[in-house]
């Protein structure tokens, strides 16, 4: 007797389509699990067996092979459990096996028959979306998450007792609800408004926002930089709902959805601890999970003590924020997860953190700082546009009233959205550049093109600080984004010369 | 408890089968040193049964007498039987645990106690 249904599994962020097939026959009453299952697919035997023996139906009491199709890939996580067990039922004549066909189910078991969420349930449902079909029978759990895959038709079960009604005709399913986004801003949301003072910084952050560019912010400590960071998302343009999506699969592949609300609706913030591994920053595990650079994807990744982290971290970081993607090769498979993010880093002027404090002694050495610096130059540091200076906080500032808090993040992202839009506009049509930030060179001098005056601005500055030709591309990129923020077609010098204060390291005005 | 009260108790657990239909193919069935208490068979079924005895105060649960090392001698033993009986039928392995003294024997009695872990070749 042989039964058979689909499940779906999970290749990085695209489901992998597994044809489960049952045979039961004579001889001893073995269990045998083939076509490469990981271990929670192995222990689903365990599971599938309790869950059939609890809800008081009975496995045949025969020799049972189940097979996973293609054999050849690895089967990952527990959500082949429903398809499993059903097939067992269908193969023990409880089920009719005519129902099984064309369908498909996704559902880890619980020992009492309940159907648990699965991880990964809305690049599955989103896999499923692209088969012939005629029906995702997912847990309930799972359903919302499921059902922003607008895959049809769906319906969700609460335990496998319920399916085997459905499907004996017994009773019906119902279709899921879709998840609600959650609020965009809330209570306790983090806002530009709560900075106070920093003009200087929430302009930084501003033309960082506005152009795509990666920002190191240098300052003292409790200068306010973290507090900086975390406020990016909230002046950076509201996730479209298709970059919404993209980035709740890699929080689904990771199982880092929260229950009441799956889906990632705000730009996710990631700050990982500068301990965190490489594998942590860009994914891995024998069965590859996404990384840090993953989940901030279509968000911002905040390395808050940058010279602390490691060197092979940093390293690590060079290739996802060159192709805005990250490839994990490991023995069981290889796996892509998308990782395009804003880096925002932040580091002290100098191990004690007061070198540049007006009021305060700085107690290192020269070849302290030195060697501080050291840690973050090269490859990073050139991917990185925007080098802003926070300044410890003024009293005068910290002092005023509510009434003297800065503009809004709602305002800022006004003017954010204004000028991505001119940058839409202007990259329509050219592949991979979405920003000014993404412009390669031989673009940069097409599109922004200097007035006589500007030119001859940024030829001082060029000389006076003695600024490298990589710099120079990433001034008038910045300059452009300058612009684009006031709504003006040409580089002004004021342009210029903004773009040029951004390019603190390249000064050396600690090593002076 | 002596080797007597053991073959009594075998005894028992067939009649106890033969009572509800079943047919004793082997009774203690030896193979090299692969060794099985009773197979029994009813229509396309074949039961391979190990009768355990147990003093009158033990307190032990049934299923946990058989450790895994037990479960794969008797797997491995009724593949064997099948093989060389050339029998092809539905398995399964049940345990039966018989109490008292002889005389006044009482079993309980599990059908399908256990599922072999593997498929085993002889």
């Amino acid at each position: 007797m042989i039964a058979r249904t689909m499940g779906l599994g999970l290749r990085g962020i695209r489901a992998l389509p597994v044809e489960v097939e049952v045979s039961t026959g004579r001889g001893l009453p073995t269990f045998s699990m083939v076509g490469l299952p990981d271990s929670a697919v192995k222990e689903s035997r365990q599971r599938v067996s309790a869950a059939i023996a609890n809800l008081g139906y009975s496995l045949p009491g025969q020799k049972i092979t189940v097979n996973l199709a293609p054999a050849y890939r690895r089967k990952e996580g527990s959500g082949l459990d429903l398809p499993i067990a059903l097939c067992l039922l269908a193969a023990a004549g409880t089920v009719p096996p005519g129902e099984l066909e064309g369908r498909i189910f996704v559902g880890e078991l619980s020992l009492d028959g309940r159907l648990r969420p699965v991880r990964g349930m809305l690049p599955m449902a989103a896999g499923a979306s692209e088969l012939d079909h005629r029906g995702l029978v997912v847990p309930a759990g799972s359903g919302p998450e499921a059902a922003l895959a607008e895959v049809e038709p769906l319906l969700a079960a609460g335990s496998l007792g319920e399916v085997v009604a459905h499907l004996r005709g017994e009773a019906r399913l119902q279709s899921p609800d879709e998840a609600a986004a959650p609020p965009e801003t809330g209570p306790g949301a983090p806002d530009m408004a709560d900075v106070r003072g920093q003009e200087q910084a929430r302009r930084a952050m501003e033309m960082a926002a506005a152009g795509g560019h990666n920002v190191l912010m240098i300052g003292p400590p409790g200068s306010g930089k973290t507090m900086l960071a975390r406020r990016l998302p909230s002046i950076l343009p509201p996730m479209e709902r298709e970059e919404a999506i993209e980035t709740t699969m890699v929080h689904s592949v990771a199982g880092a959805l929260s229950g009441e609300s799956p889906l990632v609706a705000r730009r996710p913030f990631r700050s990982p601890h500068h301990t965190v591994s490489d594998a942590g920053l860009t994914g891995g595990g024998s069965t590859p999970r996404p990384g840090e650079v993953s989940l901030a994807h279509n968000g911002v990744l905040f390395l808050d003590e940058l010279p602390e982290f490691r060197r092979s971290s940093l390293e690590v970081l060079r290739q996802p924020m060159e192709d805005g993607e990250v490839t994990i090769a490991r023995a069981s498979m290889t796996v892509t997860y998308p990782a395009r993010f804003m880096l925002a880093a932040a580091m002290n002027p100098c191990p004690c953190g007061y070198s540049t404090h007006p009021g305060r002694s700085c107690s290192c050495t020269y070849g302290e700082i030195k060697r501080y610096m050291a840690r973050v130059s090269g490859p990073l540091l050139d991917r990185i546009d925007i080098h802003a200076e926070v300044a410890p906080v003024e009293y005068s500032d910290l002092a005023s009233g509510p009434e003297c808090a800065g503009e809004t993040s709602a305002r800022i992202r006004r003017r954010v959205m204004e000028a991505r839009r001119r940058q839409t506009q202007r990259f329509a049509g050219v592949e991979g550049v979405h920003c000014n930030a993404d412009m390669p060179a031989s673009m940069t001098e097409e599109i922004c093109v200097l007035s006589p005056e500007s030119n001859r601005l940024l030829e001082q500055a060029m000389d006076g600080y003695g600024l490298s030709a990589r710099a120079y591309h990433r001034i008038l990129r910045m300059a452009r984004t300058a612009a684009d923020l006031e709504g003006t077609g040409g580089t002004a010098p004021r342009h210029v010369s903004e773009a040029v204060a951004y390019r603190t390291l390249d000064r050396d005005i600690w090593l002076g | 408890m002596s080797r007597g009260d053991w073959r009594a108790a075998e005894e028992f657990a067939a009649s106890w089968l033969r009572d509800r239909g079943w047919s004793i193919l082997a009774r203690n069935w030896r193979w090299h040193r692969l060794e099985l208490d009773l197979v029994a068979r009813r229509g396309s079924t074949v039961a391979f049964v190990e009768v355990k005895m147990a003093s009158a105060g033990s307190r032990t649960m049934v299923p946990q007498k058989l450790d895994r090392r037990k479960r794969d001698h008797i797997s491995r033993a009724a593949a064997a039987f099948l093989a060389q009986r050339d029998i092809t039928a539905d398995c399964r392995f049940d345990l039966a645990e018989v109490r008292g003294e002889p005389g006044s024997f009482s079993m309980s009695y599990m059908p399908s106690a256990f599922r072999p872990r593997g498929d085993y070749t002889v």
